[in-house]
């Protein structure tokens, strides 16, 4: 009986919101006197060990993918399954992330294990699990008791401080085959083609900061200033639902309740209004800036600092103020 | 290629909501087609106009969520299955993904296609779970979808990307909201959809035992509801652009130190 964290990396590098649910998974598993391992899915899961050291993992658990097969549910799902029985789980916890939504279900049925999705709270006892997590599109949270033999919970990234001891000792790597031959499925889902995110800009789960842009950025040169921020800020652009539907910003820089959910330590809001489903996504930013010319925004009411004005007049100035600081003459 | 989609009557979260005594009170509640699940069948209604096919929704709910099905019909879906559960808000997505299993294995099924999440319990496992537990190859998070050939081709948003394809059919789609605008329907097609068909269905009816069988036990209760946690009040100011840049950077060097 264990507890096993799945670990989400890319090319090579953990994720942030991995290490911190590695430290939810060590403090579990210490409280309940249990065993704390790990498994990620990777090209080569070798290179993630020394990552985890003085993470409290026991054990790595590798199943070798290469990226574009651990995209697909079925795969990624079967590697996290093989891990689990290996490591006689009781309970997996993953980062709440799209990679882990999607299987989240499907790894449940398979370990018939009773699934808790998106928690920001949770106590593991010999009754089950008694967790918090958002409902009615985040306006609310729920406090829910869980029961069942086996669990399966992803945590919300942002609620816990993702801490390493790095004179610990890297986890030893056991690596786990899948035997291949799963005939449950007559014929699976193909990748066909991967469209990535613009590569040469910050990735916005693991940024510290975002910029975000609403409806208010209203042109190019406005875009164009928004990136400006980013750049001198070394952010990540994020993007209302209004700017990704018009096609100023990329589905992948969308933030809310059907985007990305982020947690960076500042998060500027430009131009964007605050509906609900907007805030779903980054309400648990440290530090909340909102710029938008209209003071009735409902965004200044989840904001830590509100700046009532027009963003184009009052980005070049910002822009100019902080570049100074940042690249003194 | 023919369409299922799998529909839920959820609580309007745009209606004001506030706490009280651990309850989420509204005080004028309405109930509607769950805006994830719109979208789903907004999806399959544009593909079969333009390919052909058929498009059925199933439910599960009380008497009064066939207010849903109707709306579904007289968005154009050709006909409905309405399995009545009447306590249907205590059932989880185990229990829910586990009803669905025994009717669809009871009727042919091609595209099955579903909300991402319920706009209430913002779970999001039910269609995964009835995937798995029908053996259907699945995608979700969806953007996108066109038919190629016998298959469907779904875009996928993944975390750092988005991801192209190509799923066979018989198969399963939870579907993002971000992928159209589902049609408000006029007089005429509600007018028109009252004489579309409606089958109810009972438990016992797909083989089920009464409330809450062993089969369909939901693991997964809600004690309480609560606020969010409140953030501090927010500094506001709204006076001349320098007095502001100013305010703000030095907020962003000293307090954040992110510069």
């Amino acid at each position: 009986m264990s507890v096993l964290t799945v670990v989400l990396a890319q090319d090579g590098d953990v994720k942030r919101m991995s290490l911190e649910t590695l430290a939810r998974g060590r403090d579990v598993a210490q409280k309940a006197g249990t065993a704390h391992h790990a498994v990620v899915v990777d090209a080569d899961p070798a290179r993630i060990s020394g990552q985890l050291a003085g993470l409290g993992v026991s054990t790595l658990f590798g199943v070798t993918m290469p990226a574009g097969e651990a995209l697909l549910a079925r795969p990624f799902c079967e590697a996290i399954e093989a891990a689990a029985r290996k490591a006689d789980a009781q309970l997996v916890l993953m980062p709440s992330a799209e990679a882990t939504k999607e299987v989240l279900g499907a790894l449940a049925v398979r370990l018939d294990a009773t699934a808790v999705p998106d928690v920001s709270a949770f106590e593991w006892t010999s009754a089950g699990i008694e967790a918090v997590r958002p409902v009615m599109t985040a306006k609310f949270n729920s406090t829910i008791k869980a029961r069942g033999e086996r669990f399966v919970v992803t945590v919300r990234s942002g609620t816990v401080t993702a801490e390493s001891n790095a004179e610990g000792h890297p986890p030893d790597v056991v690596h786990v085959s899948l035997d291949g031959n799963d005939a449950s499925v007559a014929q699976d889902a193909r990748l066909k083609e991967l469209i990535s995110a613009i590569s040469d800009t910050v990735d916005l789960n693991e940024a510290r900061v975002v910029i975000a842009a609403g409806r208010g950025v209203e042109h190019e040169a406005a875009k164009q200033l928004i990136l400006d921020l980013a750049d001198v800020m070394g952010g990540a652009v994020g993007a209302s639902r209004g700017t990704v539907l018009s096609g100023m910003f990329p589905h992948t820089a969308l933030v809310g309740q059907t985007g990305r959910v982020v947690t960076p330590d500042v998060y500027v809001a430009i131009g964007i209004s605050g509906a609900v489903q907007h805030l779903a996504g980054m309400s648990g930013s440290k530090i909340i800036v909102a710029i938008n010319k209209d003071a009735n925004a409902p965004i200044f009411e989840h904001a830590t600092y509100g700046l009532v004005g027009d963003l184009n007049d009052i980005l070049p100035p910002l822009i100019d103020a902080l570049r100074r600081i940042a690249e003194p003459a | 290629m023919n369409f299922t989609v799998c529909i839920k009557q959820v609580p309007d979260v745009d209606v004001p909501a506030h706490i009280l005594n651990g309850e989420i009170v509204q005080k004028t509640p309405r109930l509607i087609l769950n805006v994830y699940d719109a979208t789903a069948l907004e999806e399959a209604l544009v593909i079969t106009e333009a390919e052909g096919g058929e498009v059925d929704v199933v439910l599960i709910g009380p008497e009064k969520a066939r207010e849903a099905i109707r709306k579904a019909l007289a968005m154009g879906a050709d006909r409905g299955t309405h399995i009545l559960v009447e306590h249907a808000e205590q059932l989880d997505a185990h229990a829910v993904s586990r009803i669905l299993a025994a009717y669809f294995r009871t009727v042919p099924h091609e595209a099955i296609l579903c909300g991402k999440q319920a706009q209430d319990t913002d779970s999001g496992l039910t269609g995964t779970m009835l995937a798995e537990l029908l053996s259907l190859p699945y995608v979700s998070n969806a953007v996108g979808i066109y038919i190629d050939g016998n298959e469907l081709v779904v875009t996928r948003q993944g975390d750092t990307s988005q991801e192209i394809v190509q799923l066979p059919v018989p198969g399963l789609v939870a579907c993002s909201n971000n992928m159209n605008d589902p049609r408000i329907p006029n007089l005429g097609s509600i007018m028109r959809s009252k004489r579309k068909p409606v089958t109810t269905l009972t438990l016992s009816d797909l083989g089920l035992e009464g409330d809450f069988g062993p089969e369909y036990t939901p693991r997964v209760q809600v004690t309480s509801y609560q606020d969010l946690p409140a953030r501090p009040p927010a500094t506001i100011w709204e006076e001349e652009t320098p007095a502001m840049v100013s305010n703000l950077t030095q907020v962003l060097v000293e307090d954040a130190r992110v510069i």
